[in-house]
């Protein structure tokens, strides 16, 4: 027994000693920290004042276009959307053109209350991420309408109230739309015209805009329509019967919002 | 100074009984010897290991423009390592040696192909994948098995990146040829025994912005 516990003593030394012969290792740390900020950049590389004339009465008639009168570029790290909103300063009243000045009174019916949804806009590609649109138009990609069918396809998008509340999902937006489902449905993937696989002239991040406005003859504006599209707001519809543009300047302004998908 | 693991040994416990004989004092003693046999597989061949850095503990990218969200940052020489290794001592000739790296995420709630996230700036898009780190290990004598181009860290936290390798042979100081292991250091051979590490980081686009940390470990080890 004795010599047993011994033996069992030496072993459990022996054993212990060879504890200070482990496997010797060493060991540091590197800490990454990555701060990515989202970036979104929207290029626009044409005059930003752009001239309607209407000094003959074919203008009035067939209206005036100006194509490719702004085109558009984005760059951006994260997913995102982009509308128009047609916007003004409100003289004249929340949701009209600003009247600068007016060339006489104009007579009976003449009204310096013009719609910002009679400007039409088309731009050159399509919303390919607007599945998730609930909308008569999601985009402003159809063609211009014929003078003698007004639609509302292609008038800009307004908000009433003109405090610049984003489109639902029933309005238009050139690039992405409402919501945040996902690439597709309502966002475009983060990217840039710069690295464009399709070709720049053809991708998602590369917009020519083109601007038409109708007066007719009368000038009662016949593609101004609700922001959805689907409710006229010519002046005849909006005042009654009788209703024209009163001569003079006006001016509004278009705002063009990239912003992270939402 | 390396670390120490303490050895046990269950085996031996049960052998001791009340009612000795002198077949029980045998198998003892075969047992014994038998560990004994088996000890000098835990051995230490070297007398000291020992990994120094010798620049800052942090490595900070930001990302603020879109330049650099298409072309990366890199960083060069952010972290340099040294290595010293000797068996001056016990010389025993099989003292070798191997460096691992290890890209953790170091938190239990971030699934493991990710980087670990501190501050969210949005909720749109992807989380930013571990394997968007690269690395590259290079000395003047370009020991580190991984060559000197960088390249993409393993998609899974904690899988090992192998620079110096247990590979059963000692590549002596010296030789100043790949997977340099023998004893050594940055005073005598500092052309195989220091590594300068660069980073490199290009975010893909769609990535959810937000600051997102990843812990690099490097592991110096004596091979047994």
């Amino acid at each position: 027994m004795k010599k047993i516990k011994v033996l069992a003593f030496a072993a459990a030394a022996l054993l212990t000693s060879t504890g200070a012969f482990a496997q010797l290792q060493d060991e540091k740390d590197v800490t990454i920290t990555m701060d990515l900020q989202p970036i979104l950049q929207l290029n626009m590389s044409t005059p930003n004042q752009v001239d309607f004339t209407f000094d003959n009465i074919n203008e009035y008639y067939g209206g005036i276009t100006k194509y490719g009168a702004t085109i558009l570029k984005v760059s951006s790290t994260v997913n995102w959307d982009l509308y128009a909103i047609g916007r003004s300063n409100g003289n004249v009243a929340a949701g009209f053109w600003d009247q600068q000045i007016k060339y006489g009174t104009g007579g009976t019916g003449a009204t310096n209350r013009l719609p910002l949804s009679l400007l039409e806009l088309h731009q050159s590609t399509a919303n390919g991420n607007s599945a998730a649109a609930t909308g008569t138009y999601a985009d402003y990609s159809a063609f211009f309408p014929p003078i003698a069918s007004p639609s509302g396809s292609n008038s800009i998008y307004v908000d009433p109230a003109n405090a610049g509340t984003p489109p639902n999902a029933n309005n238009k937006y050139i690039a992405g739309h409402k919501g945040t489902t996902g690439v597709g449905d309502d966002a475009v993937a983060g990217g840039s015209y710069l690295t464009a696989a399709a070709g720049a002239l053809t991708s998602d991040y590369y917009y020519s805009i083109d601007y038409r406005i109708v007066p007719g003859l009368p000038a009662v504006f016949p593609m101004a329509f609700s922001p959805d599209g689907t409710t006229a707001q010519d002046l005849v519809t909006a005042n009654g019967a009788g209703s024209y543009a009163q001569p003079g300047v006006y001016t509004m302004y278009v705002q063009y919002i990239l912003l992270e998908d939402q | 100074m390396g670390k120490t693991a303490p050895l046990f040994s269950p085996l031996f416990f049960p052998l001791i009984t009340p009612t000795p004989n002198k077949s029980k004092v045998k198998q003892v003693i075969l047992v014994l010897a038998l560990l004994f046999c088996l000890n000098p597989l835990q051995a230490q061949f070297c007398d000291e290991v020992r990994l120094s850095v010798t620049s800052n503990a942090n490595v900070d990218f930001s990302f603020d423009s879109f330049g650099e969200y298409m072309a990366g940052i890199t960083q060069n020489g952010s972290t340099k390592l040294k290595v010293a290794v000797s068996n001056s001592i016990n010389n025993n000739p099989s003292c070798r040696w191997n460096l691992v790296i290890l890209v953790e995420n170091a938190s239990s709630t971030t699934a493991p192909t990710e980087w670990e996230q501190l501050q969210s700036n949005s909720t749109s898009g992807t989380a930013p994948q571990i394997d968007m780190l690269q690395l590259r290990i290079r000395n003047n004598c370009n020991t580190s098995l991984t060559g000197n181009q960088f390249f993409n860290v393993p998609t899974t936290t904690g899988t090992p990146i192998i620079v110096i390798s247990n590979n059963g042979v000692t590549t002596p100081a010296g030789s100043c040829t790949t997977n340099v292991n023998g004893p050594g250091n940055t005073v005598t051979n500092y052309n195989e025994y220091s590594f300068d590490i660069d980073y490199r980081i290009v975010p893909t686009n769609g990535v959810r912005s937000g600051v997102y940390q990843l812990k690099v470990k490097y592991l110096l080890t004596e091979i047994l």
